[in-house]
């Protein structure tokens, strides 16, 4: 579901203002190549250059850490982890390109080792230590793991438990640099574990695993790190600094000095980065956005397709839409390419319409590839009226006078239609979807959720716009959403309870993005979900930096920066 | 005595008020949404558990009316009650946001009262004079004008004068620079180079209003009996205008700037936003944004505290001025 919060402070008021002014001083930038030419996945390859030792850079970040455990269910924040990437090792890591790498600076491998009981051995380069000399060994692991897992810590309160409580122990060898997990069952995803690792010693020192996991590590800036930078100064509401971690085991890091400037409204990041004060954005994109911060000279402004995506949701609950003649005829009677053209295209042009729930275009699962059209192949989404009529029609509906009345003869009632307060996007998606529908004798009365987490979850609604965020991996994303424990939109199917389970069981990738797509196109032919368009990241950032990119995963632009700096190569 | 007890009448008739904004107040964000909302929508789901402790703690699990008595209760023992974040301390939160406010606020009101006084009689003494009509078009543009976009205008002019003298004189956001510069005087100038353009925007709004109503009241005392019988009596222009008109003519405008502290406070919202300021401002935009109700009603709280005690203030210059106003009971 959507991450960020859609509201924003005096934004309708003042973006027109910052925008004509801005316009006004700033045309003639050079900026903004990649913009507009058609939107990709980002790429680990991009904006890769060679670079010098020395500088500083200063990335703007939306919020002030108020919550120091990225782990922790209140800390698990993207800002957060944006700040504490570069401080906490990392075993895993997802890349722009939607893949999850073993981190070559900690590992030299990662690997099932055995397939039942499923046991994945991690191998910890021997010079990995934390900043203070202790060295980064399979304690770190096991700590990093009982506090996710209820059954070792039953009062912590983790952001997840996914995969941890599927484990069954986690031991150490080779002077602890050799980590065995063995798992209960078989868990397929276990790539998108240990994604950061929590230092074992310090935590030994502050009470019990929950004493150190929801309290110390919560509250207390570190001071300690086991990534390429170490904080060396954290101002409340304002920045946090960063400097090399003397102890750092990789390559890099080349600047001398890396700043997280706090700036709560995005829109004052355009004129901090046109005065210089900060070299590195990442915000929400929108028209006004993209065109301020093209409208900046010497400022690279490019747009990645991320792993959130918007889409269409019917609740199977309500007595009109049980009929799934009734919720086909809604689908392709959609036009979703004119959705996208009149919202996000606006900016994004070249957005192409979604064509599945679980993978994104060009996705790759162990280097297969996973993504397969099931929904345009279903015939849905592409706003054929006639065909949409044609489907009500041979169900035994009539369309009449602008109405629609039943097989059984009973009109079919207004429906709401759902969407976040305060959200523009999803408001024109609405009122598109509205005007669509009119065409079938359909009725959509629109309505805002200020909680769309309540309302999703308590099924209050007939049609619903929102965003879900996939995974790398998306087998649990695929259970928690379309298995019967999870669904929201009412339709339980037990085939998918057990194409999702038999993924989650699965290690051979071709046969996970078989399950999954099963699923996938048993959910267009039930007409559940449509999905419309992967949600755009922007980033921009000063030309002169080099290794800045995109990252449209959890993990966000800082997965790297220990590669950043000033370009050396001209 | 006399003035002391009135004083007391006025904040025992300021409790009720509070007590009434609170709960009204408390109500409206309490009910505005769900602070766990972000939490509840994660994926991949938060462990119920989590989401029941997070309730536990800030009270959601009770009913409103309940809340809204533990947290006075809590207030009247010293303690604000949990916030959203669930790190932060709200009244140590609050301190240093209203030392950032009050930095720029107190030295733009005192440059926008000097400025207004100034500009005020100058144009009273030269009624339809050039200068007059330049200061009252002056005024008039700025009172028109939003602080909003008077700030991101400066900001522009700002970003223009840094890139014409080569070098970064001016800052859009924050109240100084991450890495200060080595030197004292490199600090002091990076100091003034942040606060120059939110200081000169609450000026330049305030000053408007104030120049105004200056004239005004110069113009008035200009009228009166007792400055013409000044004047025609031989005492010298400047004495007249220094010593009877302007000390008359200035009573009032220092009752405004008093009653209007408040409405500096809040414009300063607009003015900590777009200039990055975490000041009070910032603040309250926050915890709405967040609905932190215990944050939002400690703010109000400061504000209330605030309104009450700069409106008992002008009640008792006034009162101190006119001995009339001592004796209504």
């Amino acid at each position: 579901m959507s991450y960020r919060n859609p509201h924003r402070r005096l934004r309708a008021a003042t973006a027109a203002l910052a925008l004509l002014s801005l316009l006004a001083a700033c045309t003639g930038g050079t900026g903004g190549e990649d913009v507009g030419s058609g939107v990709q996945a980002g790429q680990v390859d991009a904006n890769q250059a060679k670079v010098g030792d020395g500088g500083t850079l200063a990335y703007s970040i939306e919020v002030d850490v108020k919550n120091w455990n990225i782990l922790h269910a209140t800390g698990d924040v993207f800002g957060y982890r944006q700040i504490l990437n570069p401080v906490l090792p990392h075993a895993m890591i997802s890349l722009p390109d939607f893949t999850m790498a073993k981190n070559d600076a900690l590992l030299t491998e990662a690997k099932v080792v055995k397939d039942s009981p499923q046991t994945v051995e991690y191998r910890i380069r021997p010079e990995a230590t934390w900043s203070d000399g202790t060295p980064i060994t399979a304690d770190d692991f096991k700590y990093t793991w009982q506090v996710q897992d209820p059954q070792q810590c039953a009062t912590c309160e983790p952001a997840t438990q996914a995969g941890y409580d599927q484990v069954a122990s986690v031991t150490g060898s080779d002077n602890g640099k050799t980590v065995t997990v063995e798992f209960k069952n078989t868990y397929q995803p276990w790539r998108l574990m240990f994604p950061h690792l929590l230092p074992a010693h310090i935590a030994a020192q502050q009470g019990d695993l929950a004493t150190s996991f929801n309290d110390y590590f919560s509250t207390t800036v570190p001071t300690w790190s086991g990534g390429p930078y170490l904080i060396d100064q954290y101002v409340p509401n304002q920045s946090v600094t960063m400097k090399k971690n003397p102890k750092w085991y990789g390559e890099g890091p080349h600047l001398d000095q890396l700043v997280f400037r706090i700036l709560t409204d995005e829109r004052q990041a355009v004129t901090a980065m046109a005065n210089n004060e900060i070299q590195v954005v990442v915000p929400r994109p929108t028209l006004d956005l993209v065109e301020q911060l093209k409208g900046i000279s010497n400022v690279t402004t490019s747009l990645a397709s991320g792993l959130v995506y918007e889409h269409l949701d019917i609740n199977t609950a309500h007595p009109a839409l049980a009929d799934v003649a009734l919720r086909r005829a809604i689908f392709t009677a959609v036009d979703r390419q004119a959705i996208i053209d009149k919202t996000i295209g606006q900016f994004a042009a070249g957005t192409k319409a979604l064509g599945n729930r679980n993978f994104m275009p060009g996705q790759k699962l162990e280097g297969v590839d996973a993504y397969v059209d099931n929904v345009t192949s279903a015939g849905l989404g592409d706003g054929n009226i006639e065909a949409a009529k044609k489907v009500l029609t041979d169900a035994g509906y009539v369309i009449g006078d602008g109405k629609l009345t039943d097989p059984k003869g009973k009109a079919v009632p207004p429906l709401r239609m759902r969407y976040s307060k305060g959200n523009q996007v999803r408001l024109d998606t609405s009122v598109l979807i509205q005007n669509q529908l009119k065409q079938l004798g359909i009725t959509l009365q629109l309505q805002e959720t200020d909680s769309l987490g309540t309302t999703v979850n308590t099924g209050d609604f007939d049609l619903i716009v929102f965003g879900t965020n996939l995974d790398v991996i998306p087998t649990a994303t695929a259970q928690s959403v379309f298995g019967s424990k999870g669904t929201h939109t009412g339709y339980q199917d037990q085939e998918i309870d057990g194409w999702v389970s038999e993924a989650a069981r699965t290690l051979d990738p071709q046969q996970v993005i078989d399950l999954l797509n099963k699923v996938d196109a048993r959910i267009s032919e039930q007409a559940v979900t449509l999905p419309i368009y992967q949600t755009p990241t922007l980033i921009a950032y000063r030309s002169d930096f080099g290794n800045v990119r995109a990252n449209p995963t959890r993990f966000g632009t800082s997965y790297n920066t220990e590669q950043w700096g000033i370009k050396s190569d001209g | 005595m006399e003035i002391v007890g009135f004083a007391l009448r006025r904040l025992l008739v300021a409790i009720p008020v509070l007590l009434v904004s609170t709960f009204l107040i408390f109500l409206a964000v309490a009910k505005s949404g769900d602070p766990l909302t972000e939490l509840r929508e994660r994926q991949p789901p938060v462990p119920p558990h989590t989401i029941a402790a997070e309730e536990a703690r800030l009270g959601l699990d009770q009913p409103v009316l309940q809340r809204y008595w533990n947290w006075l209760t809590g207030v009247i023992q010293g303690d604000l009650g949990p916030s959203v974040d669930r790190n932060a301390d709200i009244g140590m939160e609050l301190g240093s946001r209203l030392g950032i406010t009050m930095r720029f606020v107190l030295i733009a009101m005192l440059i926008a009262a000097v400025l207004a006084i100034l500009v005020g009689v100058v144009s009273a003494v030269r009624q339809y004079s050039w200068l007059d009509y330049l200061f009252t078009s002056t005024g008039f543009l700025f009172l028109a004008m939003p602080s909003f976009w008077l700030a991101v205008l400066l900001k522009q002019g700002g970003i223009e004068l840094n890139a014409l003298a080569g070098q970064t004189l001016i800052y859009t956001v924050g109240d100084s620079s991450v890495i200060p510069p080595p030197t004292l005087g490199g600090r002091i100038a990076d100091l003034a180079g942040h606060m120059i353009l939110p200081t000169i925007t609450l000026v330049l709004i305030n000053f408007a209003a104030w120049s105004r109503f200056q004239r005004s009241s110069m113009l008035d005392v200009l009228g009166s009996d007792y400055v013409k019988l000044a004047t025609a009596k031989g005492l010298r222009r400047r004495t007249v205008l220094r010593k009877y008109a302007l000390r008359t003519a200035l009573t009032p405008l220092v009752t405004v700037i008093a009653l209007d502290f408040t409405a500096v406070f809040a414009g300063a919202v607009v003015t900590e936003t777009v200039f990055q300021w975490r000041g009070m401002g910032d603040y309250l935009l926050e915890s709405i944004n967040g609905r932190d109700v215990n944050a939002v009603m400690a703010w109000l709280l400061v504000a209330a505290v605030a309104v009450v005690l700069f409106n008992l203030f002008a009640d008792i210059l006034y009162a101190a001025l006119d001995p009339r106003i001592r004796r209504v009971r």
